[in-house]
């Protein structure tokens, strides 16, 4: 595994899930990408990021009910670990630090 | 409705992915494609539904995902396994290889070929339902006639009789006519004049103009597009043309343009770039054309409802011809009609008075026979190369079975290597066809293309589905039967070495070679046999001499009045006064046409006057000469036997095959004695008997002919010129033509070219199957090569030992090399009698053929049996020279 660094869709998506609380599934994380961010990413890839996040202890799941408008199989729910929450505050901060110490001559055109 | 989502979608997804990922995956998979069919439709939901999973298969998710790790592992051994024995063996692979990729690229190749002439005409909507009518006749019993040709009442009163008929179309084959618009005069090469349900019958795509009205008047032209755009002014649109008016050669009424439609489809039967309204053809032959129970040139299509029982409806019709015709009373012959299926208007060649484009569909099927063979042999190559050779891979099973492996692995793992080796010849032939496409429609001078895989259907399937499953199947198939024998090996036996090949193996493996052997005779003495048929009938006197002649058409825009006949023997005269020009003579067919026939003959020999089926040609004076024809009794027409008007005419001759058919038992007898044509009322007095000759290939035999002494500005006009002239007959026919009949087209060709064209599907039919014979034998003796070379490597040591025992080479030779005699020795024994009996139903069809020869099926016999000696010699040779010290060092 590259580390427990997070690139850049996997923040994204983790933001997402954090955002959704507790309909953090599938579809909702693409339609909330989609809306807020204008950008198009298909179900696969969606899939792909959490289940890896999964893996790297960010993100916890469990299921929920049935839904009747999935053909009745029940939701794949996520949740942010707070392993999760400090790697995103990690990169926030790592950010903020960085925004700091740009120098302001660094823009002026 | 069918089950959404596809059952095996779920069950792939389910194969590659947890269990615990199964529900999330399927339900957002279905969530999506619930939101998107408000959005985008069913059609495309569904299409993105496949999309989507398919996204799911990635290769490092694949990883990281599948429950089955193991197999994956153990796969990607058996590929590497797979592809460094395919690099060891590079003779072998490559044969395989070399034979697999030829056989899909024949098959492929010619599947487009067949897809292509089976597939005419079924671009109508109502395809399965249209059929032709087509008309027998009979006289005293014997058929005169099977033809396409009927009378122009047969459509209407069976459509009136008839209530399971839908609909019908009427037609007449228009000749060359010439189209005058805004000033300028355009060529027509053949029209239709069709009725006004001729788009409700069919389905050719109007651009311009109504569908429903096209036809509908008299004076109406519907034009194809590319000979409309002909027409265009610089700054017109094709829907200009629509009720622009147009005249037709001299006719006194302007024609309409009604409608444009789309060019026909390569694939339709008809051909034509003009369709006249049938209303326009009564109008100018009379109304004979529309209720004459006499005329006989005319097509009907009539669509059946749906559901009409076929075999029921043709019991129908049977009664039809005797209800109408009162037993010959009306026509000169007994009628019965019967219908043909659209679909095979195109492959029938025994039609007569054939409009439609036709390809003989025994041949189609016969060609797509000769490549599904060269498949086989390659296939069967595969099959024994591999089989032999498994003892070399029996260590490997042995070694994969102690660590465990199932026989059922290691069945998987030999039928990887076939799929894999056949896949990937798959994918080269594609590549191949695509690069020889050009080549090959250009051989076969039909506008061939890839898209037809891709749109045609075969027993209501999409092509490229069948051709799938097929490749699926026969891949399995000849996979199964080395995976099978080699999982079968026992480790105990082959780690202490005691190992054999199966008996049935042996066997199995003879009578493949058998077969392919078998097979490569056939095809060699088959294609000999066709190629000799050929040169026969190109090599017989035919009775005539058309060597050398210019044929141009005739001056069809200069009226046919009394002056007629001494300006075209003046312009006879000025050409012959060119000293290229030996003669020149006019006639109203030519060699190699079908000549115009007429039930209603009579003869004045004939006391009961019965009615005689004979053909009649009009020629004039210098016919017989021009065409080295012998008169045998009495005398060639002369020019007192002429007159302008036709009715005056009152001579006729007769060639030797008429004399019995009018009842004259010598040639003397027929001099002098009347034949009439009793449906014209008419008289004409026999003054010779000329020479049989063949007026179509030899295929079809001598038939009775009168002669008439008839002119007509339709008539071809034939120049006898001095060999080699060509270029200067051309030019000074031209000038004297456009001279003496201004206004006319000048335009040419020459007999013999025109008579060669009766053979030519028999010669493209000989060229194929020649080509094809040549890669079936390479591919046949490459597989033989193999199998040599496989159990003589087998054998190196006992070769060796041989050697050093004081063996010499013949007995070498003769040790190892008899085994494979033996069984083409078999396969020669089985290939001459079924060859013997191809060659002959082959030759039953033409009436005058160099019958069976059997020197031809014998030296095929002798040249497969060299061929091979010589292969397996070059073999033994090469291993049996060898040093033995060297071959009992080889391990």
């Amino acid at each position: 595994m590259k580390g427990t660094n997070i690139g850049e869709l996997e923040e994204l998506v983790l933001l997402v899930v954090a955002n959704l609380f507790d309909n953090a599934y599938g579809i909702g994380v693409k339609q909330e990408i989609e809306e807020k961010c204008n950008r198009s990413i298909t179900i696969s890839t969606v899939h792909n990021v959490l289940q890896r996040l999964q893996e790297k202890d960010y993100l916890e799941s469990r299921y929920s009910d049935p839904a009747p408008e999935r053909g009745g199989k029940r939701k794949l729910l996520f949740r942010v670990t707070p392993s999760g929450q400090s790697a995103l505050e990690n990169s926030r901060s790592m950010r903020e630090s960085l925004w700091k110490t740009i120098p302001k001559v660094a823009f002026e055109r | 409705m069918k089950e959404f989502p596809p059952k095996w979608i779920v069950t792939l997804l389910r194969f590659f992915f947890k269990p615990e990922l199964w529900e999330s995956i399927e339900g957002d998979l279905y969530e999506l494609y619930s939101h998107e069919v408000g959005k985008l439709g069913t059609r495309r939901a569904k299409w993105r539904y496949l999309v989507n999973s398919l996204a799911f298969f990635r290769y490092h998710r694949l990883r990281q995902y599948s429950k089955t790790r193991n197999q994956m592992d153990l796969f990607k051994n058996y590929l590497k396994v797979s592809i460094r024995d395919i690099r060891r063996h590079r003779v072998f692979s490559g044969i395989n290889l070399f034979g697999l990729v030829t056989g899909f690229t024949v098959l492929l190749l010619i599947t487009q070929y067949t897809l292509f002439e089976t597939g005419f005409d079924q671009f109508n909507d109502q395809y399965d339902r249209i059929y032709r009518v087509i008309n027998d006749r009979y006289q005293n019993g014997e058929q005169v006639q099977h033809g396409a040709i009927t009378y122009p009442t047969i459509g209407p009163t069976l459509a009136k009789d008839y209530p399971e008929i839908e609909t019908y179309t009427r037609l007449f084959i228009g000749g060359r006519n010439y189209l005058h618009s805004n000033n300028e005069q355009f060529l027509i090469q053949g029209n239709l004049y069709a009725d006004e349900h001729f788009f409700e019958v069919f389905d050719y795509e109007i651009l311009e103009g109504s569908r429903e009205d096209a036809l509908n008047e008299s004076a109406s032209i519907v034009l194809s597009e590319s000979y409309a755009s002909r027409l265009l002014q610089s700054d017109e649109q094709l829907h200009d043309l629509i009720g622009h008016e147009v005249i037709v050669n001299d006719w006194d009424f302007p024609c309409k343009i009604t409608a444009i439609m789309k060019d026909m489809p390569a694939q339709s039967h008809l051909q034509t770039d003009v369709l006249i309204s049938y209303k326009t053809f009564i109008r100018l032959a009379g109304d004979g054309a529309d209720n004459s129970w006499q005329w006989s040139d005319y097509y009907h299509y009539i669509v059946l409802s749906e559901g009409t029982d076929m075999a029921g409806f043709s019991q129908k019709l049977e009664q039809f011809g005797d209800k109408y015709f009162e037993n010959g009373e009306v026509s000169g012959a007994e009628e019965k009609f019967s219908l043909q299926p659209l679909g095979e208007v195109h492959l029938d060649p025994a039609m007569e008075y054939e409009y439609a484009t036709v390809t003989d569909g025994q041949y189609v099927w016969l060609i797509l026979l000769v490549a599904i063979v060269i498949m086989l042999i390659a296939w069967i190559n595969y099959i024994n190369l591999t089989t032999s050779r498994a003892l070399e891979r029996a260590k490997e099973v042995g070694v994969r079975k102690a660590l465990g492996a199932f026989r059922k692995q290691i069945f998987g793992q030999f039928l990887t290597e076939s799929v894999i080796l056949n896949v990937m010849a798959l994918l080269m032939s594609f590549v191949l066809v695509v690069v020889l496409q050009p080549v090959f429609s250009d051989l076969s001078g039909l506008p061939l293309s890839l898209s037809l895989f891709v749109t045609s259907s075969v027993f209501g399937l999409p092509f490229p589905i069948i051709f799938g499953l097929v490749f699926i199947a026969i891949m399995v198939i000849i996979g199964i039967y080395p995976a099978r024998l080699i999982s079968r090996f026992k480790p105990q036996d082959v780690v202490k070495g005691k190992y054999s090949l199966v008996g049935d193996l042996v066997n199995m493996r003879k009578f493949l070679v058998i077969s392919q052997f078998t097979a490569a005779l056939i095809l060699i003495s088959c294609s000999v046999a066709v190629y000799r048929q050929i040169e026969f009938m190109r090599s017989q006197d035919l009775g005539m001499d058309m060597t050398n002649n210019l044929v141009m058409y005739g001056p069809d825009l200069t009226d046919f009045d009394s002056v007629y006949i001494s300006r075209f023997e003046s312009f006879r005269s000025e050409l012959m006064s060119k000293p290229m020009v030996q003669s020149v003579t006019s006639a109203g067919r030519l060699f190699g046409d079908k000549m115009p026939r007429s039930f209603m003959f009579r003869s004045s020999a004939d006391p009961e006057q019965n009615d005689i089926t004979s053909n009649w040609l009009p020629v004039d004076h210098g016919f017989t000469k021009q065409f080295a024809i012998d008169v045998l009794a009495g005398r060639s027409f002369d020019r007192s036997d002429y007159h302008t008007n036709g009715g005056r005419v009152n001579t006729a001759m007769i060639n030797e095959a008429g004399l019995s058919q009018f009842g004259f038992d010598t040639k003397e007898e027929a001099i002098g004695a009347k034949v009439l044509m009793a449906d014209r009322n008419r008289e004409y007095r026999i003054v010779g008997v000329v020479s049989n000759f063949h007026q179509r290939s030899l295929k079809e035999n001598i038939e009775p002919i009168i002669f008439f002494p008839f002119y007509d500005n339709s008539h071809y006009i034939s120049v006898k010129y001095t060999s080699g002239m060509e270029e200067l007959v051309i030019k000074a026919s031209n000038e004297i033509f456009t001279k003496f009949y201004p206004g006319n087209y000048f335009d040419y060709f020459f007999m013999e070219d025109h008579f060669d064209a009766n053979y030519q599907s028999d010669e493209q039919v000989g060229m194929i199957s020649a080509g094809l014979t040549v890669i079936a034998i390479i591919l046949a003796i490459l597989g033989l090569y193999g199998l040599v070379l496989i159990t003589l490597l087998k054998k190196t040591k006992e070769v060796g030992i041989r050697k050093v025992l004081g063996a010499n080479l013949a007995e070498l030779l003769a040790l190892f090399g008899s085994q494979f005699m033996l069984l083409i020795g078999a396969a020669a024994l089985l290939g001459v009698p079924i060859s013997y009996w191809i060659i002959s139903a082959f030759l039953r069809d033409y009436s005058y053929s160099t019958g069976v020869e059997w020197w031809v099926i014998l030296t095929a016999a002798f040249g497969i049996i060299m061929m091979c000696v010589l292969t397996v010699l070059l073999q033994t040779n090469r291993i049996t020279r060898n040093n033995p010290v060297e071959s009992l060092r080889y391990e």
